[in-house]
């Protein structure tokens, strides 16, 4: 498949958390990014879970080497 | 305001045999289309696969739903169908496999709008068991809908030799689905809108299909018989339905049924009960 790209993926179980990271899927679109992560990451009974694509990320801290 | 329905034991006996053809066909449908769905552990990407045998789950989880309202409506009287492929009400377009993953999406965003506009159609049921189960039922196929809508977006983007064989599969489902969501004015539409059994007509379902379907078509830029008028923005048929030997009763024009490898496979209902908690 063309034109892949990384996209997060968010959930949460309950109301009172946070999102939390759970994973990671590659997709061609956000559509299809959300349907696959809906089926591989779906060991909890979630409340809420969203993808967003890495691409879109605006870095606070540019990556570095650990403990500098 | 009109009576609710705790069973299908409560119904008038004036409506009893329009729900049950519509439920049968609503079982029938969800039973084959997860049929389908199953047969294609093969996508072309693995999560694809995955998605396929969870829509497969949730189609065949739906079909128990609706069967175990079928046979309420056996324990209440209504004579058990025959099972025999000329008896099965599934939507004409799942009599066989799919030919290619392009079929299987076609299918994935025509197919599963139609069960998805039709079970939103229930979400204020009278009938009450309905009523229950249908709001999980819808937020399922939601995801369904995205898995299509995001293959489609895929292959009209990607070449056109891909973006025409959509819009190929697409037409040869295209009038079958629209005609299977009911037949304007029939009696059988009369008696589930007159009892409360859905809150809107077979125009309605057909104008809520194409505010599914329209946007997909129109971003993908497919020549098909959908338009948003831009004034209004409602979407209109291009193209007016044949019901040339329609049965309103099996929402079906031809009645061969399913294909005999198929049947084969699925021959339950007369040796299966589906008893479904209350």
């Amino acid at each position: 498949m063309k034109l892949q790209e990384t996209y997060e993926v968010f959930a949460r179980q309950w109301r009172k958390d946070p999102l939390q990271h759970v994973g990671t899927v590659v997709a061609p679109n956000g559509d299809l990014a959300a349907a696959f992560a809906r089926t591989i990451y779906n060991e909890e009974a979630w409340v809420e879970m969203q993808v967003a694509a890495r691409k879109n990320f605006i870095p606070a801290i540019e990556i570095r080497e650990e403990g500098k | 305001m009109s009576t609710n329905f705790e069973t299908v034991h409560d119904l008038p006996e004036s409506c009893q045999q329009a729900v049950y053809d519509l439920i049968l066909a609503v079982a029938d449908s969800k039973h084959l289309l997860g049929l389908r769905y199953g047969e294609w552990l093969g996508a072309p990407v693995l999560e694809s696969s995955i998605a396929a045998s969870a829509m497969a789950q949730d189609e065949f989880g739906h079909s128990r739903l609706f069967y175990s309202l079928v046979d309420d409506f056996v324990q209440a009287g209504l004579p058990q169908r025959q099972e025999v492929p000329s008896e099965y009400r599934n939507i004409e377009v799942l009599d066989q496999p799919f030919e290619s993953w392009t079929d299987f999406v076609a299918a994935n965003a025509l197919v599963d709008a139609a069960l998805l506009v039709q079970l939103e159609a229930f979400r204020n049921s009278s009938l009450m068991p309905l009523r229950r189960f249908v709001p999980k039922l819808i937020q399922e196929e939601v995801f369904h809908l995205q898995h299509a809508q995001g293959w489609m977006s895929l292959m009209t983007n990607t070449s056109e030799q891909s973006r025409s064989a959509l819009q190929q599969a697409i037409r040869k489902i295209w009038d079958p689905i629209l005609c299977w969501l009911g037949k304007p004015q029939s009696d059988s539409e009369k008696a589930l809108l007159g009892a409360g059994i859905q809150d809107i007509d077979s125009d309605g379902l057909r104008t809520r299909w194409m505010e599914q379907v329209g946007p997909l078509v129109e971003q993908g830029h497919l020549d098909l018989p959908v338009s948003n008028d831009t004034i209004t923005g409602e979407w209109i048929l291009g193209s007016s339905l044949n019901w040339d030997g329609w049965d309103e009763s099996f929402r079906r024009a031809s009645k061969t049924g399913p294909d005999a490898e198929t049947f084969a496979q699925i021959e339950c209902f007369s040796t299966h009960s589906y008893p479904v908690g209350t």
